[in-house]
């Protein structure tokens, strides 16, 4: 009976699959389905590649191995690695830290499939000598996490906060450029969330209350930004303050709406964006908007703590950055 | 010479081995050749669309969200165009066409050649507008109407492929 080469049944997540016979005879039948490739290897050496389709295997189809055997038609040695040419999912998530050294978790998927089968092998699999799809799957999620802490961390946290699909567009488009290199395509990139701790989260409310980062970035804890702001009317924080003392002078009135960020690349850092829009409260802990009078927010499930005339404080605030009320 | 014989003759032209679906045993095949055609000049606008992306990220142009829309719609017409075959059913298997059936189906193939060309040009002209704001939006308005010409030229040509 003739041999038979053949992945049968590939799994939904599996890249690669090593063929466990090592011995290959002339006229063995390898068959190849559809998104599929065959990748006839020796010695961590790529030979010849075959495509979809169901092939006897001859000296006028496998040329290079043929040569390298010396020309004899005895049977010869030499790994099949079938590659799966579909597309993959994957989810990451892990932890860098912005431009400002704030600590970020995120997480997210990613799709991604293999472009470029020769390479892909040369680059993954007899590169990294990983034979197995388990391996080869955590290799390759572990290189887009090292890519992803490294791109996000050249952004600010406001960047990240304000401005997630600019941000996450950009890093994409980085990521790709790193799979190529692999001899993958990274199809696309979902950044499905991400979180800092409570004291730069309250930090970030504080930029985005008085639109100036550099200011805020310049006290050592969001405790001494809260108790700064709040100590008299326009005292606070030094000549970049703009905004707050005129929002102190307007009790009760919401935040001035402000005009968004116009630009459409990510702004740079320290740049002043007082975020509110008209009727529009911002979640002091993940910095998502929410629906005006909220008591507790839709996004991070955080209850949100108010000043004696409705505005939105942040933990540890002693003021009301709004309307300078005292907070019990 | 007729219509159809110069639609023959432009596709022959285009994509090597095409038998104009004359010969029965050949029908799936000439499909095959005609999408695999449009497939590849697509794949090509595409890394053309990913170099274009890359450029607008270095200089943070301000239609970056935009234009990784294009490029996934653009991928998606891709891989539909490359595996359409998959439950065909009609046409495809019939014996013969009619001619009046034959010369439809030709226009249709002349059409999605022509619309993947275009896209291919727009997204060319894309690329050469990323410093310039004001071109590159109406350059990103172009392709997006190209491509939506395109996904009403191809679900046509499919529907009609299946016999429906
Ligand atoms: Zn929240
Ligand atoms: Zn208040």
């Amino acid at each position: 009976m003739a041999q038979v080469i053949e992945w049968v049944n590939p799994g939904e997540d599996e890249i690669i699959w090593r063929y466990p016979n090592e011995v290959i005879k002339w006229g063995a039948q390898l068959i190849v389905h559809e998104y599929e490739v065959a990748v006839f290897m020796r010695d961590g050496k790529i030979y010849d590649v075959l495509g979809p389709g169901r092939h006897t295997l001859t000296t006028q189809n496998l040329p290079l191995l043929y040569r390298l055997v010396g020309g004899s038609n005895s049977p010869f040695k030499a790994t099949v690695i079938f590659v799966s040419m579909k597309q993959f999912q994957g989810r990451y998530g892990g932890e860098t830290q912005t431009r400002e050294l704030a600590p970020v978790k995120y997480y997210g998927v990613y799709w991604f499939k293999v472009a470029d089968p020769v390479l892909f092998i040369t680059e993954v699999v007899g590169g990294q000598s990983l034979y197995d799809t388990a391996d080869v799957t955590k290799f390759i999620r572990a290189y887009f996490n090292e890519g992803m802490m490294k791109h996000l961390s050249a952004y600010s946290i406001v960047d990240l906060f304000q401005n997630l699909d600019m941000v996450s567009t950009q890093v994409k488009v980085k990521l790709m450029e790193d799979f190529r290199r692999l001899g993958l395509e990274l199809v696309d990139v979902k950044i499905e969330g991400v979180n800092t701790t409570d004291e730069w989260r309250q930090r970030l409310f504080w930029i985005m209350q008085t639109g100036n980062a550099q200011a805020v970035m310049q006290m050592d804890t969001a405790k001494q930004v809260a108790a700064e702001l709040g100590k008299s009317e326009g005292a606070a924080i030094g000549t970049g303050m703009v905004v707050m003392p005129q929002l102190l002078q307007q009790p009760a009135q919401p935040a001035q709406p402000a005009q968004p960020y116009a630009g459409g690349g990510v702004p740079p850092a320290g740049y002043q964006q007082p975020a509110q829009q008209a009727g529009q409260e911002i979640c002091p802990y993940c910095g998502k908007p929410i629906p005006a009078g909220a008591r507790f927010c839709p996004y991070c499930g955080h209850e949100i703590k108010r000043c004696p005339n409705g505005h939105v404080v942040p933990e540890g605030a002693k003021f009301c950055p709004v309307c300078g009320a005292k907070i019990e | 010479m007729g219509k159809e014989t110069s639609i023959v003759e432009k596709l022959e032209l285009v994509i090597p081995g095409f038998h104009g679906y004359k010969k029965k045993e050949l029908i799936r095949e000439d499909d095959r050749l005609v999408r695999g055609k449009v497939a590849d000049t697509l794949a090509l606008a595409r890394r053309e669309m990913e170099r274009a992306l890359q450029r607008c990220a270095m200089v943070s142009c301000a239609q970056l969200v935009a234009i990784d829309n294009l490029r996934k719609k653009l991928m998606a017409l891709e891989s539909r165009v490359r595996h359409a075959e998959a439950g065909y059913r009609g046409y495809f298997d019939r014996v013969k066409f009619k001619e009046e059936e034959l010369n439809r189906l030709l226009e249709y193939d002349a059409k999605m050649i022509e619309l993947a060309e275009e896209i291919l040009n727009e997204v060319k002209a894309l690329n050469g507008q990323i410093a310039n704001p004001q071109a590159l939006g109406m350059a990103v308005l172009n392709l997006d109407d190209k491509l939506v010409n395109f996904e009403e030229v191809l679900g046509k040509r499919m529907s009609f492929a299946a016999g429906e």
